[in-house]
């Protein structure tokens, strides 16, 4: 059939173009100098080379980017799940007044759009002394992230059948034995998905740690990768080196999620 | 694969019993995602709403001596010719990405429904690969594909003999710096869509183009009167849900143009910036960030009902 043949090879170059800038990226990664500027480009990183990846990870301010980036997204990320979750069993688990009150706020305060709020936050951290700190970063994550984990747990939480803990009750185990047997293995794995996500989101933020972190030995990854383009000139092989690095973490967990993933952006989408 | 905001579940007769039992728990566990959402966004929030009514420098807001203006700031904004050149930009930026975004995802999603299982598979992967890429990610990345002396689109353009762009500077002009903007949000947001909108056409029954070409209806044909009423909802969800996310493009303006050349690509997240963290003044950029704000919850609003529409 020739119109099954020309839409195999459209689909095939559509995937070559999403998929170009990507390669592009390692393969400048994994190049010499001479290489990344060479006439014609050269289109195979051949033989590789480690030595952008060397350069990267023999400068102290790479480490000192990828400690506060891990500090950060790691307490962010367990902070928030937790306290998310509370919320989540509160909302899905009992009837009490205020609820769809809360429920509601809670998808609201998700439509705030984060690129109008840098001003308060910076006034609100200066004013808290937390300008600049990771401390504040973290702050300012939380209230983007327990929002949505805390929307997306619900509604795992309300999936998982009243009749199991209700059981439990009855055979004498007490409330905090139901949670922590009965209801906890059962959305562990909706907490690992939502933390992927929160993961995904601290991770990768721009716009606030660049507008909040003034320190340079504060600053999380996303800023020490802009910290490449300089003046007029940008030194694109040890900055692709470590985007390589970045993203690298970013695209495992998203396959991990990829299923939910539709769903999951829709539902914290709206906030970015 | 689309998600729902369905309301909240009925109390069933447990819930209730429960409720009554243990009336003081919920509120308990709902305690710290209370704190957390009122001290690190709510009092933000009021706090931007309350300084787009006053005036003061950062040396002002250190020392409290902000002076009340009334509408002073709303006065300002709404005559600041500046302010009227970087909305309509922002807005017909948003435009162009969603349109483009739309248009080539459903073009996608139509592929992926009529290939055969390797091409579909090939371009699932490649589009997941897109998606997975951070947006930041992404922006660094084509601002070394459109670089003016090594980059590869030159290159790639000149040795196809498409143009003659040896050098060409894409960031150091207006236009040619918009395209490259949107390339790369139109790149980061097909996927997203297109797997949606794929995952829509699933749900087609394949019998109601079957009948309809019978019939002798052309492919177009059914698209436009079968395919694409069924599929509505969808499409309301991710007009709304493009519009949101390409009017906030800071980090994709910032690490590409700064806004430039000559403050030609400056929409309204770098245009606070400037006013607030760099001018140092914060209620001017208040004000703008409270209309911002106003206009992206207007859309939300309608994004909310579409899902409920969509839940019915």
């Amino acid at each position: 059939m020739r119109t099954r043949a020309f839409v195999n090879t459209a689909c095939v170059l559509l995937a070559a173009l999403f998929v170009f800038p990507v390669y592009w990226m390692a393969s400048t990664a994994f190049k010499p100098d001479r290489d990344i500027i060479s006439d014609p480009p050269t289109f195979l990183p051949w033989p590789i080379e480690f030595g952008h990846f060397a350069r990267v990870l023999g400068d102290a301010a790479f480490w000192d980017a990828l400690r506060s980036s891990l500090t950060v997204t790691v307490s962010v990320v367990t902070g928030g799940t937790l306290v998310a979750l509370l919320a989540a069993v509160a909302l899905a688990r009992f009837t009490f007044r205020g609820r769809t009150g809360f429920v509601l706020a809670l998808i609201i305060v998700q439509m705030i759009p984060g690129e109008a709020l840098f001003i308060p936050f910076y006034l609100t951290l200066r004013e808290a002394h937390l300008l600049g700190q990771l401390t504040g970063l973290m702050l300012v994550y939380l209230s983007i992230t327990v929002p949505f984990t805390a929307w997306m747990l619900r509604g795992f939480v309300a999936s998982i059948p009243f009749d199991l803990e209700e059981a439990a009750a009855v055979d004498g185990a007490t409330r905090w034995q139901t949670f922590w047997r009965v209801l906890f293995p059962l959305v562990a794995p909706g907490l690992l998905a939502t933390s992927i996500f929160s993961f995904i989101t601290v991770w990768t933020e721009f716009t606030y740690a660049y507008v909040l972190i003034n320190d340079p030995k504060n600053y999380p990854l996303p800023i020490y990768i802009q910290s490449f383009i300089g003046r007029d000139d940008v030194d694109y092989g040890p900055q692709m080196a470590v985007a390589f690095l970045f993203t690298l973490p970013v695209v495992v967990f998203f396959l991990v999620v990829q299923r939910r993933a539709v769903a999951g952006m829709s539902a914290g989408a709206v906030k970015g | 694969m689309t998600t729902t905001l369905a309301p909240p579940e009925p109390p069933t007769a447990t819930t209730v019993a429960l409720a009554k039992k243990r009336q003081i728990t919920p509120y308990i566990l709902l305690i710290p995602a209370t704190v957390v959402v009122f001290a690190t966004l709510l009092y933000p929030v009021g706090r931007m709403v309350a300084l787009s009514f006053q005036r003061g420098n950062l040396g002002d807001l250190i020392a409290r001596r902000t002076v009340w203006v009334g509408l002073d700031n709303y006065r300002s904004v709404l005559t600041d010719p500046v302010f009227w050149t970087v909305l309509p930009r922002t807005v017909g930026f948003a435009a162009v990405c969603v349109a483009l975004t739309l248009i080539v995802a459903t073009g996608c999603a139509l592929l992926l429904q009529h290939a055969s299982r390797w091409a579909r598979v090939t371009l699932s992967v490649g589009m997941v690969i897109a998606w997975a890429t951070p947006v930041l990610i992404g922006a660094v990345i084509f601002k070394w594909l459109f670089d003016a002396e090594f980059g590869v689109v030159n290159w790639l353009l000149t040795a196809s003999g498409l143009c003659d762009c040896g050098h060409r500077s894409w960031l150091g002009d207006q236009w040619s710096a918009f395209a490259v903007l949107v390339s790369i949000v139109v790149w980061g947001a097909v996927p997203f869509a297109a797997l949606s909108i794929y995952a829509g056409l699933l749900t087609v029954p394949p019998e109601l183009a079957e009948a309809a070409r019978v019939d002798g209806a052309s492919a177009s044909r059914i698209f436009w009167r079968i395919t694409f009423p069924l599929l509505r909802p969808i499409y309301a969800i991710l007009i709304v849900l493009s519009v949101i996310w390409d009017t906030k493009v800071f980090p994709q303006v910032w690490l590409t143009t700064k806004g430039g050349p000559y403050q030609g690509t400056v929409m309204l997240g770098v245009y606070i910036y400037q006013k607030g963290i760099v001018g140092s003044q914060f209620g001017v950029a208040s004000t703008i960030a409270v209309l911002m704000t106003v206009m992206l919850l207007g859309l939300s609003w309608i994004y909310i009902r579409a899902m409920r529409e969509e839940a019915r």
